[in-house]
């Protein structure tokens, strides 16, 4: 952990989100949004969680930005929408209680690098058994592999990782389905 | 869209930078038994890769990399690998999934279900390349007569 990273670091997240959301060229936002994305891979990893930093990066500050710079070039350069100025007061005071309700949830999170926060404990608060003890415990030992998260992701909770690899591949699919012409095309010309 | 601009500085820094994204991407995938990473990251790189030549020399050139066609039945076949594994184990009398009952020859305990992750990140590997690539080429999806991006 360095303390000037994560003082610095929320600051530059918070001027890209802002920027990204009310740039009026698409593009701009687009970038600031790859720069946000890449600035939380950072905070990922400065917080010890590399595989989530990793796939932050990659995904979020890679992929995500060309396709959504395709689709501007596809689409339209400028924003047209205009802010709806109705319940303005209503609007911004909901928003306030929904951060003031997060900011108190998060004081009940564990303090970061504790080492025996509750969830990892062999018993849980409610007196059942925790499955991430098991796991910290007994990983190596299952599978030979050093890299805890792999083991997690691709052999304890298999079915959440085939679940996401099916949503991928529906998303797919989709696209195909709806943007590829060249088959209707080629019908029309008969 | 507009016209693309032939830039030769931006096809050579792209022709030279994209083998390597392409092998730290399959490198990501196989090792993700020992440093960060796997399967789902490792497939984004290699179609990082794939999406830079598509970017930078268009998709007629970039067809020799990696033709339009392949995409899905690339992420197609990803998923049936992962079906597979989980299949065999359920033929060789264990649960969908359970690696202990996975069955390659002269290996056994630990070692098999660190042989199955590695099979599966291959899979998910695959899956994840294909599908994003060719997101990218249904997008970008237009008539044969307005030309290239």
């Amino acid at each position: 952990m360095q303390p000037e990273l994560e003082i610095t670091l929320p600051f530059f997240i918070l001027i890209t989100a802002w920027l990204a959301i009310v740039a009026k060229n698409l593009l701009t936002a687009a970038v600031a949004l790859t720069v946000f994305s890449f600035l939380m891979a950072l905070a990922f990893v400065s917080m010890g969680a590399v595989d989530v930093g990793f796939t932050e990066a990659v995904v979020g500050a890679g992929v995500t930005g060309v396709f959504i710079i395709v689709v501007i070039f596809k689409t339209a350069r400028r924003t047209q929408d205009r802010s709806d100025m109705r319940f303005k007061y209503l609007k911004g005071l909901a928003i306030a209680a929904f951060g003031a309700l997060l900011i108190y949830g998060s004081t009940a999170l564990p303090i970061r690098g504790d080492a025996d926060p509750p969830m990892n404990r062999p018993i849980s608060l409610i007196g059942s058994v925790n499955a991430a003890s098991y796991y910290i415990q007994n990983a190596y030992k299952d599978a030979e592999t050093p890299n805890m998260v792999t083991v997690i992701l691709a052999d304890y909770r298999g079915y959440d990782t085939l679940g996401e690899v099916i949503v991928i591949l529906a998303a797919g699919l989709i696209c195909f389905l709806l943007l590829r012409k060249q088959g209707r095309q080629r019908e029309i010309q008969r | 869209m507009r016209s693309r601009d032939d830039s030769p500085i931006v096809l050579i820094v792209s022709r030279a930078l994209c083998p390597f994204i392409m092998l730290f991407g399959a490198y990501v995938i196989t090792h993700g038994h020992y440093s960060p990473g796997g399967g789902f990251q490792g497939g984004a790189m290699l179609a990082a890769g794939v999406l830079l030549i598509r970017l930078t020399a268009g998709s007629q050139i970039s067809e020799i990399l990696f033709k339009r066609s392949w995409g899905t039945p690339a992420g197609v076949s990803g998923v049936f690998i992962f079906f597979a594994v989980g299949l065999t184990a359920m033929f060789f009398g264990g649960e969908f999934l359970n690696y202990d009952y996975f069955f390659i020859p002269t290996v056994t305990g630990p070692m098999l279900r660190s042989a199955s992750i590695l099979i599966i990140e291959i899979g998910v590997g695959l899956a994840v390349m294909g599908i994003l690539v060719s997101i990218y080429d249904d997008l970008m999806e237009e008539d044969p007569k307005r030309g290239d991006i």
